[in-house]
């Protein structure tokens, strides 16, 4: 997760601490870059994919997998605004996520939406 | 200052700047690091800037700072939420740092045994509870309650910040004191803090206690600024 902020943040101008992108309409393009982040991972890291899930435990593993296949499959696929949609709606739901009040509870809802996107090529 | 160990950590030098760090590399100044343009900074670097307070107020500042940054609102809702991360960083800090954490506690005699003291009202309101991050976020609830319920808007800034300043210090002496006292013993081997926040963590495990803005600064690739740079101590560079 690091190295995919540190790498999206070093490809845009310097923003301010207090300026990270985490409106809705945001939300979109982090989905998109978190995708295309773990499929990089996926091709060209098969080792360090391996240790991730290896420090996850099968039963864990087993968990997202099923998790990850029942958003897709809400979403219709992986189309970018019904995905990104079906994932703020499911992590609304699990995280209370209503009305959000300040900018590190949105900054905290970027973490998570990428998060999940960056799963999605791991386990299907 | 002590070096800063990054290789460790999964965080490299350069891989991207914010416009803070940017200023400070361009003009090196730290001014958006104090975050001055912040109320509660500002007020919070006046009361840390007197000799009593300082050691705590250092090792606290970084925490103050990353609620500024992320805007977390000073009002009475969010009030224990204040107080319960206020706390729990005080305890990792004193989790992962006990000789430095004990050495800021010695520091103040008067505020020592206040700390004390309040971890012991913590344990008694806990009850029979496990002190785990909800159920010490009800006491804090109810403290706040009873307390600054009734407390006006415009005083409740400072209060939030100075009550939170009081958590964190009552936070370090569970993660030590407390240990050694036979009557608070389980109490402050039962403290689970919440998942951890990496940033916080890193900063922890690598940062210089005399420098905490070392890090901040290590991050942009150069070397922060050293106590000797500063006047003596980060918070007396801080202008009045």
């Amino acid at each position: 997760m690091l190295s995919f902020f540190a790498e999206l943040l070093a490809a845009s101008a310097p923003l301010s601490e207090n300026g990270c992108p985490v409106a809705d309409d945001d939300l979109e393009k982090l989905v998109r870059e978190g995708l295309a982040f773990g499929h990089q991972i996926k091709t060209a890291e098969p080792p360090r994919l391996a240790a991730i899930f290896a420090e996850l435990g099968e039963t864990e593993l087993q968990g997202v997998r099923e998790l990850v296949q029942s958003v897709v499959t809400h979403a219709g696929g992986t189309e970018l605004s019904s995905l990104t949609a079906t994932i703020l709606e499911w992590h609304g739901n699990t995280n209370e996520w209503h009305g959000l009040k300040y900018y590190g509870q949105r900054l905290d809802r970027v973490v998570y939406c990428a998060d999940f996107a960056i799963w999605i090529p791991w386990v299907l | 200052m002590k070096a800063i160990n990054l290789e460790s950590t999964s965080l490299q030098h350069s891989d991207f700047t914010t416009k803070e760090q940017a200023e400070f590399v361009t003009r090196g100044s730290l001014e958006t690091y104090w975050r001055l343009r912040d109320p509660m900074c500002a007020e919070f670097l006046q009361f840390g800037s007197k000799a009593a307070h300082q050691p705590a107020a250092k090792a606290f500042f970084p925490f103050l700072r990353d609620f500024s940054v992320l805007e977390l609102p000073q009002t009475f809702e969010l009030f224990p939420n204040w107080l319960g991360l206020a706390f729990h960083a005080g305890y990792l800090f004193g989790a992962h740092l006990p000789s430095e954490a004990e050495a800021i506690l010695e520091h103040n005699g008067v505020e020592r045994a206040e700390d004390l003291w309040r971890v012991k009202l913590l344990k008694n309101k806990m009850g029979r509870y496990r002190p785990t991050p909800d159920n010490l976020y009800r006491v804090f609830q109810h403290l706040c309650e009873v307390e600054w319920k009734s407390e006006p808007d415009c005083a409740l800034s400072h209060a939030i910040m100075s009550t939170s300043f009081g958590a964190f210090t009552t936070g370090l002496a569970t993660a030590t004191l407390a240990k050694a006292d036979p009557f608070l013993v389980e109490f402050a081997e039962q403290i689970t803090p919440p998942g951890q926040c990496l940033l916080h963590a890193i900063k922890l495990a690598v940062a210089d206690v005399e420098s905490p803005v070392g890090l901040w600064a290590a991050s942009v690739g150069v070397d922060g600024p050293s106590v000797a740079q500063v006047g003596g101590g980060i918070l007396s560079e801080v202008p009045s």
